[in-house]
C-alpha cells in the first residue's frame, strides 16, 4: 500500500514535467494550429542559456528567471520571424519549418556548448522528508509546487486577464477577433512566447535529474505530445491533468506489470492514449468539434 | 491518337530513367550508395504523399512499416528463404497488411490525434523488435548478405542494388500514378478537402482512408526492404521515431501533393546534409535545417509545387496545370 502510494506520488511529480511540455504544445497548437516538433529543442536552447548564466557565477534561481525571460523573447521571435510568413499557407508548411528549427536549435546548442554532457545545478537541496512511511524529497515537493503554479497561472491568465481573453478570441477565430480589435499577430507571438516559457520550465526541471545533453528534450517532447493529446488539444488545463495521469500510469505499470518492464515503460501511456482517444476522440477535457459540410 | 505533349513527357521520362541507370558509370561508388538511400527514402515517401498529401491523414509512424519491410527482407535473405525479387514484394505485402489492420482502429482519429497514435506505433516498434531476439537478432541486429549482380554482369553489389532501386522507384511511381489518377485519387481528394461532404456524396470515407493507409504502409515496407538489402545490416535503432521526421521532411519539401515530389524530397533530405557535411562537418544540421525553412518559405507547397515547376510543366505539356485549394 505504501509502495503504491509512493509510486503514485513519484509518478505525479514526474507528471509536472510532462504537463509543462504538454501545455507548451497546446498553447502553440491552439494559437496557431502548428504541431511544433521544435518545442523541445527550443527549450533546450533556453536550458543551456540558464546553465551558462549559472556557470558564470549567478545563483541558479536568478539564472532561471533570466533564462525564462529569454525563452519568452526567443519563442515570440520565432513566431514573428519563421512562422508568421507561413500563416495562410498549407498547414503542413509550418510543420516542416518546425522540423528545420528542430535541427538548427539542436546543433546550435551542440556548437556553442560542445562536449557530451554537463552537470546542471540542483534546484532543491537533497533533503528527504518522511511522512507516514512515505519518502518525499525536496525535489518532489518542488515539482508539485511547479505543477500547482502552472495550473494557477493558466487559470488566472486565461480567465482573469484581458490578454488571456484576447488570446482565446484569437485562437478561436482569428478572422472574427480582428473585427473586435484584437491584434491577432501580437496574440500569436504571445502564445509562442508563453509556450516557450513552459517548455523552458520543463527543460529546467528535467536537467538536474538527468545530465544536461543535447538529446535530453526529445523524449520529453514525446511525453508532452502525449499529455497534450490525452488532455485534449483545445484545453491547456487538460494537458496538466494529462501529464499527471501519464506520469502515474507510467510509473505504476513499470512497477506492477513485469511483462512491461522499464524498456517498454513508455508503451503503457501510449496504449492508454489510444484507448482514450477511441472512446473520446476529443481527449479527456477537449471540446468536441462539430463538423459542417 | 497521342497528343504531342504526352510523347514529350514519355520521352523525358525515358531519358530520365536512362540517365539514372547510367549512375554506376557517372558517380563514384560512395556517392552511388547515397543515391540509393535517397531513392529508398523517396519510395517510402510516395506512400506518405498518397496518405497525407492526397487523403490528408498525417502519420508519423511509418518507420514501423519501413522497419517491418526491412526485417522481412533481412530474414528472408539471410536465411536464404527467398531471392530479392520475391522478398521485396513480400515486404510490401506484409507491411501493407499490417497497415490495413492498424489503420482500422487508428483512422477513427484524424489530424493531431492520428499523428500521436502513429507516433506511438513508431516508438513501440523498435522495443518490440528487441523482444523477438530469435527472429530479429534483437539489439545486435541482423546482417544481410550482399546482393551480387546476376547473369554474370560486371557490377559491384553497390551498383547492382542501385540499379534495382532505380527500377523499383520507377515501378513505384508508375503504380502510384495508376492508383491515384482515377476513382481512388478523386475519393482521397474529397476526403482531404471535406470529410462530411465526401461522406454525404457517397464516398466511403473510412474505407478509403484505410485503403490509403494500407497502400502507404506497403510503400514504406517496400522502401524498408530495399534499405535492408542496400545497407546490409539492420538494427532496431534505425527504425525509431526520428526516421518519420525524415520522411515527413522529404514529403513536405518535395511537395506533398506530387508523387514526383517524394523522390525530389528523398534526394533533398539525403543529399543536402551530406553535401553540407562536406562544406562543414559541424554545421551539417544547421545548414540542413535552414535549407528546409528557406525551401518551405519560398515554396510553401513544396519544390514540385513551386511556381517555376508549374511553368516548366506548361512549357512541356502546353497545358497550364490546375491549382487545387488546400
Amino acid at each position: 500500500m505504501i509502495l503504491l502510494l509512493q509510486q503514485i506520488i513519484d509518478g505525479a511529480a514526474n507528471g509536472a514535467l510532462y504537463a509543462a511540455m504538454g501545455v507548451a504544445i497546446v498553447l502553440v497548437y491552439r494559437a496557431t494550429g502548428v504541431l511544433n516538433f521544435a518545442q523541445g529543442e527550443m527549450a533546450l536552447v533556453s536550458t543551456f542559456v540558464i546553465w551558462q548564466i549559472s556557470a558564470w557565477g549567478l545563483p541558479i534561481y536568478v539564472a532561471a528567471v533570466i533564462g525564462i525571460a529569454f525563452s519568452f523573447v526567443f519563442g515570440a521571435a520565432i513566431e514573428r520571424g519563421v512562422m508568421r510568413p507561413l500563416r495562410n499557407k498549407p498547414p503542413l508548411a509550418s510543420v516542416l519549418a518546425a522540423l528545420g528549427l528542430f535541427l538548427v536549435c539542436n546543433q546550435v546548442c551542440a556548437l556553442i556548448w560542445p562536449g557530451a554532457q554537463r552537470e546542471f545545478p540542483a534546484l532543491a537541496s537533497p533533503v528527504t522528508f518522511e511522512l507516514a512511511g512515505l519518502r518525499l524529497g525536496a525535489e518532489t515537493i518542488l515539482l508539485f509546487g511547479v505543477l500547482a503554479a502552472q495550473a494557477v497561472f493558466l487559470w488566472l491568465f486565461f480567465r482573469h486577464t484581458t490578454w488571456g481573453l484576447k488570446m482565446r478570441a484569437a485562437a478561436d477565430n482569428a478572422d472574427a477577433a480582428v473585427y473586435i480589435g484584437v491584434d491577432t499577430g501580437r496574440m500569436f507571438m504571445l502564445g509562442w512566447g508563453l509556450a516557450a516559457v513552459f517548455g523552458c520550465l520543463a527543460g529546467l526541471l528535467v536537467a538536474p535529474t538527468i545530465l544536461l545533453t543535447t538529446g535530453m528534450m526529445f523524449p520529453l517532447l514525446i511525453y508532452g505530445l502525449c499529455a497534450a493529446t490525452l488532455g485534449g488539444l483545445t484545453n491547456p488545463f487538460g494537458a496538466i491533468v494529462g501529464g499527471v495521469i501519464i506520469g502515474v500510469v507510467e510509473n505504476l505499470t513499470a512497477t506492477y506489470v513485469p511483462a512491461i518492464g522499464t524498456d517498454l515503460k513508455i508503451a503503457s501511456p501510449l496504449l492508454l492514449i489510444f484507448l482514450v482517444l477511441l472512446l473520446r476522440p476529443q481527449g479527456l477535457f477537449g471540446v468536441k468539434q462539430v463538423v459542417r459540410a | 491518337m497521342k497528343s504531342p505533349s504526352k510523347t514529350t513527357l514519355v520521352a523525358l521520362a525515358v531519358l530520365g530513367i536512362v540517365i539514372a541507370l547510367a549512375g554506376p558509370w557517372l558517380f563514384p561508388q560512395y556517392r552511388l550508395d547515397r543515391l540509393t538511400l535517397s531513392l529508398i527514402y523517396g519510395v517510402s515517401t510516395i506512400g506518405l504523399v498518397i496518405l497525407t498529401g492526397r487523403a490528408g491523414q498525417l502519420s508519423i509512424g511509418h518507420s514501423a512499416f519501413f522497419g517491418l519491410g526491412a526485417y522481412a527482407v533481412a530474414i528472408l535473405l539471410s536465411r536464404e528463404l527467398a531471392p530479392l525479387w520475391l522478398a521485396l514484394p513480400f515486404a510490401a505485402v506484409v507491411a501493407g497488411l499490417s497497415g490495413w489492420l492498424f489503420g482500422k482502429p487508428a483512422l477513427r482519429l484524424s489530424g493531431f490525434n492520428l499523428a500521436i497514435v502513429t507516433a506511438a506505433l513508431a516508438i513501440v516498434f523498435p522495443l518490440l523488435v528487441q523482444r523477438f531476439t530469435g527472429l530479429t537478432g534483437g539489439h545486435a541486429g541482423l546482417a544481410v548478405p550482399p546482393q551480387h549482380a546476376p547473369w554474370g554482369l560486371a557490377l559491384s553489389p553497390v551498383s547492382w542494388i542501385y540499379m534495382v532501386t532505380v527500377v523499383v522507384t520507377v515501378l513505384a511511381l508508375v503504380l502510384g500514378w495508376l492508383l491515384t489518377r482515377g476513382r481512388l485519387g478523386r475519393a482521397l481528394d474529397a476526403v482531404r478537402l471535406n470529410e462530411a461532404t465526401a461522406e454525404a456524396n457517397g464516398v466511403d470515407v473510412a474505407g478509403y482512408k484505410q485503403a490509403a493507409f494500407a497502400i502507404s504502409a506497403a510503400y514504406a515496407g517496400l522502401g524498408g526492404g530495399l534499405y535492408a538489402a542496400a545497407v546490409g545490416y539492420i538494427a532496431p535503432e534505425a527504425f525509431g521515431l526520428l526516421l518519420n521526421l525524415t520522411f515527413l521532411a522529404a514529403m513536405l519539401a518535395g511537395g506533398s501533393r506530387y508523387l514526383s515530389g517524394a523522390i525530389v524530397g528523398g534526394l533533398l533530405v539525403q543529399l543536402v546534409p551530406e553535401l553540407a557535411g562536406e562544406v562543414s562537418q559541424a554545421l551539417t544540421q544547421v545548414i540542413f535545417g535552414v535549407v528546409l525553412i528557406v525551401v518551405i518559405t519560398l515554396a510553401p507547397r513544396g519544390l514540385m509545387g513551386a511556381a517555376i515547376i508549374d511553368r516548366i510543366r506548361k512549357w512541356i505539356t502546353g497545358v497550364r496545370p490546375g491549382r487545387l485549394a488546400n
